[in-house]
């Protein structure tokens, strides 16, 4: 499931050092600093921490049994570039004074920075500042590149990748997946009407109505103009068929305020449901079926609801 | 902590520069220390094994950990002395090592006034067993 996460969740350092003296002390430094700590005593470890947890910043001992600092680097590199949805981990190798010769080893293996032991506290509290400076940016960056300016909702890039995601996980532990699409109702006349602020404004509150009314873990996106699109992982014909008719109601029984007019806006909506068993399914088939939903509502006369069993299901 | 109270003594501990590192907190450092003699203890043992036996690498390893604490809590001299061990294992030379290894046993004497004295007992007890154990 993809996490909606809040911009300022902690930063999660990963202490990887086998000296109970300095993980303790290094503990206890960069708790005080507000991040949060995963401590681990030997490469096998950290690297156990590096795969299950998100960890935005990693201080690794260069020497160390199991996995060296100079191993995890490389392997941390290497899963930071074989899958682009992993987060950035900058790392700091902690070097004794006298390994200093070695360190253009260090940042060839991936390291970012390095701190010499016995550490300067101050000194590894701005090395640490400095990468949640470049963690902090990337986050902002993969978020803008992700969502939708104007709605905050996923982008239609970020919707495929999820679609791609939920049909691989569809496949393996053989649930349904719904998908509905939505159109907001005589856009064109409200765009024509009132003005192309009220446009956004009537896309922005409908977006946060259907925020509030789907299921957690199910996700919202901008499939373009007025159209939306949600994604329901693990849902089948009579669950889709039972949010698409309280998303319809929860956008038309409420108001749309607008700079220039309070608006009653309403929605149409088509939804898929695949069956249990699916194999080969294809983003483009469960969006081309629930488009033929949506118009099959848009003639029905609107503010109405049309969910299909995949076809193929049947 | 009264063991703590007179910075200007040249003991094993520089007092100023391990406070600034872990904030001032007298019993985190009281903590550390404790922490760090058990430590201790169980690598004086092993690196008394790897000297007997001949292992280099061991030394190595286990001496540059060593050193590694030492400076953290600034136990100068135990890091230094670590340090010429952690050298001794790289070179291979053993008669370097076992002088060292016995400073080092002398160096960490000096850690006494650190901890209550019934807990120093049971230190010394073990010391006493590794060192006598051929």
């Amino acid at each position: 499931m993809e996490k909606k996460l809040p911009r300022t969740r902690p930063i999660k350092v990963l202490i990887a050092e086998d000296n109970a003296v300095s993980a303790k002390i290094l503990q206890g430094n960069i708790k005080d600093w507000g991040y949060d700590v995963v401590l681990a005593m030997d490469g096998k470890q950290a690297w156990q921490a590096l795969q299950d947890e998100e960890i935005g910043l990693a201080v690794l001992d260069w020497m160390m049994p199991e996995i060296n600092g100079i191993e995890l680097c490389k392997k941390i590199r290497q899963i930071n570039y074989q899958n682009e949805n992993h987060e950035y981990t900058y790392i700091i190798l902690l070097t004794a004074r006298d390994e200093q010769k070695d360190l253009i080893k260090g940042f060839s293996a991936g390291a970012d920075d390095y701190i010499t032991k016995p550490f300067n506290s101050l000194e590894l509290k701005a090395r640490l500042k400095t990468g949640k400076r470049l963690i902090d940016l990337q986050r902002q960056l993969q978020e803008q590149a992700n969502r939708d300016g104007l709605t905050g909702l996923w982008n239609r890039k970020r919707m495929y990748r999820i679609l791609e995601k939920e049909i691989n996980r569809t496949q393996r532990i053989s649930h349904p997946l719904a998908i509905i699409m939505i159109d907001i109702d005589n856009f064109k006349r409200i765009n024509d009407t009132h003005g192309h602020q009220s446009g956004d404004a009537v896309l922005q509150a409908v977006s946060s109505i259907l925020k509030k009314r789907v299921r957690s873990y199910d996700e919202i996106c901008r499939y373009g103009g007025d159209e939306l699109l949600i994604i329901l992982p693990n849902c089948n014909l009579g669950e889709t068929k039972k949010i698409a008719e309280r998303l319809r109601q929860a956008v038309s029984y409420q108001k749309v305020n607008t700079e220039n007019a309070v608006l009653d806006v309403t929605i149409s909506l088509g939804g898929v449901s695949t069956g249990n068993k699916r194999t080969d399914l294809k983003p483009e088939t469960l969006i081309s079926t629930s488009d033929e939903a949506l118009l099959e509502a848009k003639y029905k006369g609107r503010n109405c609801i049309v969910v299909k069993k995949l076809k193929e299901c049947m | 902590m009264s063991n703590f109270t007179n910075p200007k003594s040249t003991g094993p501990i520089d007092l100023s520069s391990v406070m600034e590192r872990i904030g001032g907190d007298e019993s985190f450092l009281q903590e550390l220390i404790e922490i760090y003699i058990d430590d201790f203890v169980e690598k004086y043992s092993q690196l008394k094994q790897a000297i007997q036996r001949g292992k280099f690498g061991i030394i190595k390893e286990v001496a540059h950990s060593l050193k590694g604490a030492s400076g953290n809590l600034s136990l100068t001299d135990l890091q230094e002395t670590s340090y010429s061990l952690e050298l001794s294992g790289k070179e291979k030379n053993i008669e370097q090592a076992k002088k060292s290894f016995l400073r080092l046993g002398e160096e960490f004497e000096r850690l006494k006034n650190l901890l209550p004295s019934n807990k120093w007992q049971n230190i010394e007890d073990k010391m006493i067993r590794i060192k006598t154990n051929v």
